[in-house]
């Protein structure tokens, strides 16, 4: 019995590191052919690097224009997550605290928003933007960003707020508190571990996002990484070298917050999607 | 306490009026730049709009053209297939591996993380990478012939192939999200239903059956729901992969090529707002299912 039962153990934990295997290989190809040539690659595509060296990543890195194009990630998705933490905080305390009939309306609104499709106001928006100078500019893809994101994060902040005590509230007001002195001093204080959340979530969503950052800002100076990187591959992909090196260039800074932060990534990314 | 009480209505107030400001922006704003365009699609649908000229109302010319418009049934049976796909291949293994992972003690965490990890790459990035995988020439075939694995050889992103070789790539990137969304829902299930099942002598797969599925009957349902929803307006990898050329056309493929390259705005619209009707038809669709079985 004991025997039987260790046995199907180590087939069970074989089974699912193949799966691993399987699941990671893709990633660990890259990462190998990026210190390979090109024409060891086009000769066979697996392999280790036999002379890893770094003239790929700094050949990449420069023809990438990856200064800027990093640079533009971070000030589209630092500001973008920036004013959400706050919005979002804001609208999720009136829609629990408040006595406004209309809170409930805008709880279903913001319900239905979240499945509003981008592709249900692409096409008006784009030509608007256009017309208004805000294609190709950073501060446009943000405006859009930030209304994409006040839906989700403010119904995530609502939940979170619906757990803070009223009476902390009550005490405050008793003080002499005014309503944004309530959320200055207890509310968000509280609430830094959805704000966290919240933060990972948009964060990493317009980091990676690319249907809007590739309408949006179509120059390559102003692209973001992810945007910057199809762009480069249909440049310089006859070269699979570069394609697999700025590959990894392009993934690794989301690859390591994952590593350093990975249970904290895997639950804040699948909030809210269970109730 | 009678002062306390006055303070506290004058509070409440002037609480209103503060809450009143602070929510009419935040809704302002977003209903300004998601909900008036979309509206404004749905006007545009019925015009001859370019997407920089006038609008004339023209009727229901649009979609009578798409009607007629042979790459539009192409999209559809793309969508469908796309659909069908996901709803079964990605449900499937987050389903199976997550019911294993939470009944393994050890390494379950690892596991976990190995499983999710593609989940945080972006599309464009992954797209690229897999596209020099399916490199006719210089890729995986190469591989596979070299293992004497021909049959498995082929042009992975040729028409009769493309659909498929682009959902890998976003199946791949996928379903440990859904693994990790089974495995929070599986954790709530009480232990003591499977202790008693074991007793009466239950088999696995009657425990997987009986117990297990019942139990996370609302987070299979919402995905199998966001998914449906999801496959009419997905984009990013097939855009990435091939452009939606021949044999990837999707909806939201034909819709960006109109409106944004062949200047076609209100056709495009026209476009989105079928996706929309779609998605419309299967919330309802699901939304008398819940009635039905609530009855």
């Amino acid at each position: 019995m004991s025997i039987g039962k260790k046995r199907n153990k180590v087939i069970l934990y074989t089974i699912l590191s193949i799966i691993a295997l399987l699941q990671l290989f893709p990633l660990i190809l890259t990462l190998f052919n990026s210190f390979r040539t090109d024409g060891a690659i086009k000769k066979f595509p697996v392999g280790f690097p036999t002379e890893p060296n770094i003239d790929n990543f700094i050949k990449a890195w420069k023809i990438g224009g990856y200064t800027k194009a990093f640079s533009n990630s971070f000030t589209i998705s630092i500001v973008t997550t920036v004013i959400i933490m706050f919005v979002s905080i804001i609208a999720g305390y009136f829609l629990v605290r408040s006595n406004l009939k209309i809170k409930n309306l805008l709880f279903v609104y913001f319900g239905i928003a979240l499945s509003i499709p981008i592709f249900s106001y692409l096409v008006p928006l784009y030509y608007t933007f256009s017309t208004l100078n805000l294609v190709n500019s950073k501060v446009g893809l943000i405006m859009i960003y930030v209304a994409i994101h006040i839906p989700f994060n403010t119904l995530l902040a609502r939940t979170f707020i619906l757990g803070i005590p009223r009476e902390l509230d009550e005490a405050a007001i008793i003080d002499g508190c005014s309503t944004y002195q309530i959320l200055a001093r207890i509310i968000f204080p509280l609430a830094k571990p959805i704000m966290s959340t919240i933060a990972l979530i948009v964060f990493v969503a317009t980091w990676n996002e690319f249907t809007l950052a590739n309408t949006f800002l179509q120059q390559p100076m102003l692209k973001t990484a992810a945007t910057r990187y199809v762009l480069f591959v249909g440049e310089r992909g006859s070269d699979l070298s570069m394609v697999y090196t700025a590959g990894i260039i392009t993934m690794l800074p989301i690859i390591i917050a994952f590593f350093v932060l990975q249970n904290f990534f895997i639950d804040g990314m699948t909030s809210g999607s269970i109730k | 306490m009678y002062k306390i009480r006055i303070e506290h209505s004058l509070h409440y107030k002037r609480e209103s009026r503060i809450a009143f400001f602070s929510l009419a922006p935040i809704f302002l704003y977003h209903f300004i730049m998601i909900v008036l365009p979309s509206f404004n699609t749905l006007y545009s649908s019925f015009t001859n709009w370019n997407g920089l000229g006038t609008k004339e109302l023209i009727g229901f010319a649009n979609y009578q053209d798409l009607f007629k418009d042979p790459n539009f049934y192409n999209a559809i049976e793309n969508n469908l297939k796309w659909m069908g796909i996901f709803l079964t291949i990605p449900i499937f293994l987050g389903l199976i591996l997550g019911y294993t992972l939470s009944r393994v003690k050890k390494g379950s965490l690892f596991f976990r993380a190995a499983y999710f990890l593609p989940y945080v790459i972006s599309a464009a990035i992954a797209g690229k990478i897999f596209a020099a995988f399916y490199n006719p020439y210089f890729g995986i075939n190469i591989a596979f012939k070299a293992f004497h694995l021909d049959f498995l050889a082929r042009d992975w992103l040729a028409p009769s192939n493309s659909l498929f070789s682009v959902a890998f790539v976003d199946m791949w990137h996928w379903w440990g999200f859904l693994l990790v969304i089974i495995m929070s829902a599986l954790q709530q299930i009480e232990p003591k239903l499977y202790e008693s099942a074991e007793l009466d002598g239950a088999n696995e797969v009657q425990k997987m059956w009986y117990i297990t599925l019942p139990s996370i009957k609302q987070t299979l349902i919402f995905i199998v729901l966001a998914t449906m929803v999801w496959s009419i307006g997905t984009f990013d990898y097939v855009w990435v992969m091939t452009k939606g050329g021949p044999g990837s056309e999707l909806l939201s493929t034909m819709l960006y090529k109109n409106a944004l390259f062949k200047y076609k705005g209100g056709y495009a619209c026209s476009i989105s707002v079928v996706q929309t009707f779609i998605a419309f038809v299967i919330f309802a669709g699901f939304g008398l299912i819940r009635k039905k079985m609530e009855d």
